[in-house]
């Protein structure tokens, strides 16, 4: 292993930190939607991380599954937001308030 | 750590100009590290979401290139196939699908902004602050509380990779668990031995060895394990608990076959994982079959 496996679990952390603010913080929903990428790759790379330090690669095959459900994620979110985007135009999230109460 | 760089220019023999010793696998690590943590601040931040995509797909690649650099080549692939290509192209389709005009004239970020930006660091700082869970021998010593003599023989719980497995070579390590704490001296290359069927008169040497959970668990680590039929060999005799109780009088003998990296991958999502492997091809059917029917849902019906 070239790295300790903290190092790479911190790595994760702080790109994980990076894909919440993005989340909570991006108006636009397709961004918001990328952000939660971003928490998923930092989730694979600990993953890996921790398959590395055990030397099992039952993390690795994990990691492949997660990417699979992005996969899926990705496919729904999309076609949601043009859905979405057929009923009223325009990506901002403060648009779509018809559920508030 | 000098001694390690010198170590590995010293092995690769005549390539030692000053200039190469900078580029280790640490460095290529840490720049990748870097790099990856400002595309993905670049990312969230910048105003027009094409170029934040840009961004994401920067940080994509250099994600893979740390996994190549853990031993992860295939998911290095994926990433990049996946990720990279079908994933972040389904989203700049989308984007520019809905052609969202003075998307740059709007503010990006919400009014709610610092309070984003509070939960995005407490949450890495709640990640990072978490203490070592690994169970690695530290400073503090295992209370050990003897009221009976401990005249029980250990066992062996398991090994890893299991009997009659097939492995990756990037993971070149084995790991063996006991049923007590063992006496950590015992633990040693000689008697634990890993024998490749190729040459079986020269055992392993491993570069480090690890015991973990209190002495429950010792890991041997090897420079690199190279596509073969390998055999564990433990000797009963000479692996003791901390008590001087011996793990048994015949030797427990144990064989996995090592093969390539992405081979080792194959064999994982095709033996034990054949069945998880197919649910996740049913996830993907069912995102399929659920995003035809939100995109085409309303068309349908007028």
């Amino acid at each position: 292993m070239i790295v300790s496996v903290d190092v790479v679990l911190a790595l994760s952390a702080v790109l994980f930190g990076i894909g919440v603010f993005g989340f909570l913080a991006r108006r636009n929903i397709i961004l918001m939607l990328i952000s939660v990428e971003i928490m998923l790759n930092a989730v694979n790379l600990s993953l890996v991380g921790f398959s590395q330090h055990h030397g099992d690669p039952r993390g690795q095959v994990l990691a492949l599954f997660v990417i699979a459900v992005a996969a899926a994620e990705v496919g729904v979110g999309l076609g949601l937001i043009i859905a979405l985007n057929r009923n009223k135009p325009g990506a901002g999230v403060e648009d779509l308030n018809k559920l508030k109460w | 750590m000098l001694s390690a760089i010198s170590c590995l220019t010293a092995r690769r023999g005549p390539r030692t100009l000053p200039a190469m010793v900078f580029f280790t696998p640490q460095a290529a690590f840490y720049y990748m590290a870097a790099a990856s943590v400002a595309s993905a601040l670049l990312a969230v931040t910048r105003k027009n979401p094409v170029h934040s995509m840009l961004w994401v797909l920067a940080l994509f690649l250099h994600v893979a290139g740390i996994f190549l650099l853990l031993g992860a080549e295939f998911l290095a692939a994926v990433q990049v196939i996946v990720y990279a290509g079908a994933i972040l192209v389904f989203y700049i389709f989308v984007l520019m699908l809905l052609d969202l005009p003075g998307e740059e004239a709007r503010p990006r970020f919400g009014s709610h902004w610092p309070f984003a930006v509070a939960a995005g660091l407490s949450f890495a700082a709640l990640v990072l602050l978490i203490p070592d869970a690994g169970g690695n021998v530290g400073t503090s010593a295992p209370l050990v509380v003897d009221t009976v003599p401990d005249r029980f023989a250990p066992s062996v719980t398991g090994i890893n990779p299991p009997d009659g497995s097939v492995r990756g070579q990037n993971f070149p390590s084995i790991r063996v668990g006991f049923s007590e704490e063992m006496d950590e001296v015992t633990l040693t290359p000689a008697n634990i031995q890993l024998i490749p069927k190729s040459d079986p008169g020269n055992p392993l040497l491993p570069v480090d060895i690890q015991i973990r959970n209190e002495g429950k668990l010792v890991q041997f680590t090897y420079d690199e394990l190279l596509p073969d039929d390998y055999q564990i060999v433990i000797n009963g005799h000479t692996v003791t608990d901390r008590a001087g109780n011996a793990l048994g009088t015949t030797n427990i003998t144990h064989s996995f076959t090592v093969v390539t990296a992405v081979a080792g991958v194959g064999h994982a999502l095709f033996g034990p994982f054949a069945l998880p492997f197919e649910i996740a091809s049913l996830v993907l059917l069912a995102a399929i079959v659920g995003a035809v029917v939100l995109v085409k849902g309303r068309a349908a019906e007028s």
